[in-house]
């Protein structure tokens, strides 16, 4: 039996990655877990949930997103952003990416945003101030390569960040 | 990043593909050849 989809359109949500410089070009990568994110192609969802080959009761694999499960690729509303951004800038001393994300395949929808299936970015926003100019130059060129609209943001706080990126998506 | 409680489950499967399709000019392809001017072209005698 053919079940025909609930949608047409993707969802798009928000979400942080971190600007791996990967050799002699710069990827995007989760946050949780240290996924490098394809140019051209969609990512694809994977439960990495109970992985040790050692673990008795392994349930096998599943499709991802499962509903008994945290897996599957995370977007999230720009209200949660917002709270969510501050954190993950004073944790790391890595480049973050805000971007706006398309979701589709499997949505799971929660109260804050989104799990789903499938992937891909829609526009990437590269905060530049602790970068060198140079530096930040090549990891946009880069990062176009995404073939989606890449931005510089000149905030110097996660605040200020989430502020110019609101009114950059908004324009 | 905490989600909160879900709420549902749908299917999207998109019209448009939502992965962006650079034209193949736009990606390492070679220069499309170009047509030799009548001055370029040998004289073949017929």
């Amino acid at each position: 039996m053919i079940v025909a989809p609930d949608y047409a359109e993707p969802i798009v949500g928000w979400r942080m990655w971190y600007a791996v410089e990967d050799g002699a070009e710069t990827s995007l990568s989760s946050v949780i877990h240290t996924t490098l994110w394809p140019r051209g192609a969609p990512l694809v969802a994977v439960c990495r949930c109970f992985r040790l080959p050692v673990w008795p009761f392994n349930r096998g694999g599943h499709e991802a997103p499962a509903a008994n499960c945290r897996c599957g690729i995370y977007a999230a509303t720009i209200a949660t952003m917002r709270t969510y951004l501050p954190e993950q800038f004073a944790w790391t001393d890595l480049v973050p990416v805000l971007g706006r994300v398309s979701l589709w395949g499997v949505v799971h929808e929660h109260e804050r945003g989104w799990r789903a299936s499938f992937a891909y970015p829609k526009s990437l926003f590269v905060p530049v101030v602790e970068l060198a100019s140079s530096r930040a130059a090549r990891m946009i060129a880069d990062l176009r390569e995404y073939d989606v609209p890449v931005r510089a943001v000149g905030g110097s706080s996660a605040e200020a960040v989430i502020d110019e990126v609101t009114a950059l998506a908004a324009a | 990043m905490e989600l909160g409680k879900p709420q549902r489950v749908y299917t999207i499967e998109p019209i448009e593909d939502p992965v962006p399709k650079s034209p193949p000019e736009k990606r390492d392809a070679p220069p499309p050849e170009r047509r030799p001017e009548p001055a370029e072209r040998p004289l073949v005698r017929r």
